[in-house]
């Protein structure tokens, strides 16, 4: 008995100690659903590309080298018949025929994108009319001063900066082969798949954000206005994050600085930048368009104020002209006043 | 597989699963092994949130992709902290930032010193950030814990659930739930044993 009791008082005092160095530890952190729900997604994306699931891109260009295969034994063909006339006509003819049966259609090329503004020459905007339609295999070229704005499906904008030559490769995906591309996927963080830029560095993806991809001489320039961007190669990963710049150099790594996202290093962003769709919208719509194309918050100085924006409808068209033009444009129209400091833009009454 | 398999059995038939690209195998894993290896990479970079985002995510990544040549040498969540120490050093390199030490928290030497200095804590201000470090530890040895484990114990002994009330959060009859929580104790005085090298109760007698 006295065993017995010894036993339960030091499992007691045990279970004590032990409950203390649990208590001390307190309840562990909570983990945000958003950076889980985040994570999940890439990793998931990079487990379906290397184990399941043949990616789309990938089922294209095995169709196109199929295509292309049989295309060329066609061709090859074709030549022999000819060659084997005076052997045996009989045997031609039926192999002709065999051939014109079996001729491959090329695959259609999946639409892209529409161009929704062009900068520059006449020639590149006969090339590239306003409202036409861009394909995959498509590769749009842009010179000294010129620029094209492309809108994407799911609403995405894909902005071209002048000296760049891009491919598109898919819906969403795109090889930058020189030059700078502006990127703006919105703030829907958990949509399937991101946008990806191939370059000789590394493939970029987006996780629901603002940035640029420059690539000039041996270096590739990542900005990030918003959200976060991944850059991967066969040797490394990278991460760039809202106002910071990821640079990349050929044989040296990378190395990541700060950029404001309103540097004068978006600039470039704003004359391309898609017309603002004032159907059915309030001025409050308008004012958060126009901060987010500026990199810049919006901030205002009353409840009246935003209580105004939010009760009032804007109208009219502020096409061709950049986010800041238009945003002096609309307000002139009303009674709040506004102010662009460094980092946002504010509303008094 | 019942709860007496071995846990590197487990992980091997998981890894092989998540290999062959079973999604219920590869939610199970991801369900299992990301809060762990988060809470475990934020004691590492001053609970940083972001940062530790990025780890956990640049880590995820490399181990789904070589999940194929995972032969159960060492337990899943071992490999996993191990692919995660590299990546965080890799991650401060790129961004610049000075690595504090690159040992990790459990081979430090203060950490001897602080387990052992604990049991004769005195209350003085000092202490409180010993109790600090101590808790710490604790919570490294609970992220190598199963995570069912570690949710039973914080269950019982953080939030004074009653074993009903742990049955049902982990949704598991009473006497199971009573049978999870002998043995999450066992396995966390095991671990933190093996970790730190010192008996747990031995700091807070």
């Amino acid at each position: 008995m006295a065993n017995e009791s010894e036993r339960t008082e030091h499992t007691t005092s045990d279970d004590e100690s032990f409950a203390s160095l649990m208590k001390l530890a307190g309840e562990r952190p909570e983990i945000p659903l958003s950076v889980e729900s985040r994570v999940y997604h890439q990793v998931q994306q990079e487990w379906k590309r290397t184990t399941v699931e043949p990616s789309a891109e990938k089922v294209y260009e095995k169709v196109h080298k199929t295509w292309r295969r049989e295309s060329l034994r066609g061709r090859v063909l074709r030549w022999l018949v000819p060659a084997g006339v005076a052997a045996s006509a009989a045997v031609a003819l039926t192999i002709t025929a065999m051939m014109i049966v079996s001729q491959p259609e090329p695959p259609v090329a999946q639409v892209a994108g529409t161009i929704s503004r062009v900068v520059g020459a006449d020639s590149l905007k006969s090339e590239h009319p306003e409202g036409s339609s861009v394909h995959a295999g498509e590769i749009i070229s842009t010179g000294p001063g010129e620029g094209v704005s492309l809108l994407l499906a799911r609403n995405e904008s894909l902005r071209i900066d002048e000296n760049t030559e891009l491919r598109i490769d898919a819906a969403d995906q795109f090889s930058l082969l020189g030059g700078r591309v502006y990127a703006d996927t919105g703030q829907f963080v958990y949509r399937e798949g991101g946008l990806k830029i191939e370059t000789e560095f590394g493939l970029v993806t987006d996780v629901g954000t603002q940035f640029s991809v420059a690539m000039r001489d041996d270096t590739l320039d990542v900005a990030v206005r918003e959200g976060r961007v991944d850059v991967q190669n066969d040797s490394d990963r990278y991460a760039a994050r809202m106002g910071e710049r990821l640079t990349l150099t050929q044989g040296e790594g990378g190395t990541i600085a700060v950029l404001d996202t309103h540097d004068d290093y978006w600039d470039w962003v704003a004359e391309l930048t898609p017309a603002f769709d004032m159907t059915n919208k309030s001025l409050l719509d308008f004012l958060k368009w126009a901060a987010r194309e500026t990199g810049r918050d919006l901030q205002f100085e009353s409840d009246e104020s935003r209580m105004f924006a939010m009760r009032t409808d804007v109208l009219g068209s502020v096409d061709g002209l950049t986010p800041e033009e238009a945003l002096e444009a609309i307000l002139a129209t009303t009674s709040v006043r506004y102010q662009l400091a460094d980092d946002k833009i504010v509303i008094a009454d | 597989m019942s709860d007496t398999t071995p846990q590197v059995v487990k992980d091997r038939s998981l890894a092989a699963k998540v290999a062959a690209g079973d999604q219920v195998a590869f939610d199970a894993f991801f369900k299992e092994y990301f809060p762990r290896l988060f809470r475990f990479t934020l004691t590492r970079v001053d609970n940083n949130e972001e940062l530790a985002e990025e780890i956990v995510q640049r880590t995820m990544c490399i181990v789904v992709r070589k999940m194929g040549s995972f032969r159960g040498e060492a337990l899943l969540f071992t490999w996993l902290c191990q692919i995660c120490r590299n990546e965080t050093n890799a991650v401060f390199r790129q961004r610049k930032i000075e690595m504090r030490d690159d040992v990790p928290i459990e081979d430090h030497p203060g950490v001897q010193a602080a387990l052992e200095s604990a049991a004769a804590d005195d209350g003085r201000p000092e202490s409180a950030m010993r109790r600090e470090e101590i808790a710490n530890f604790v919570r490294v040895t609970l992220e190598h814990l199963p995570s069912k484990y570690a949710k039973a114990l914080e269950l019982k002994y953080v939030q004074g659930c009653s074993v009903k009330e742990i049955a049902a959060t982990l949704n598991v009859g009473e006497k199971a739930a009573e049978s999870i929580l002998t043995r999450s104790r066992v396995a966390f005085k095991e671990r933190f044993r093996a970790i730190w090298d010192i008996e747990p109760n031995s700091i807070v007698d």
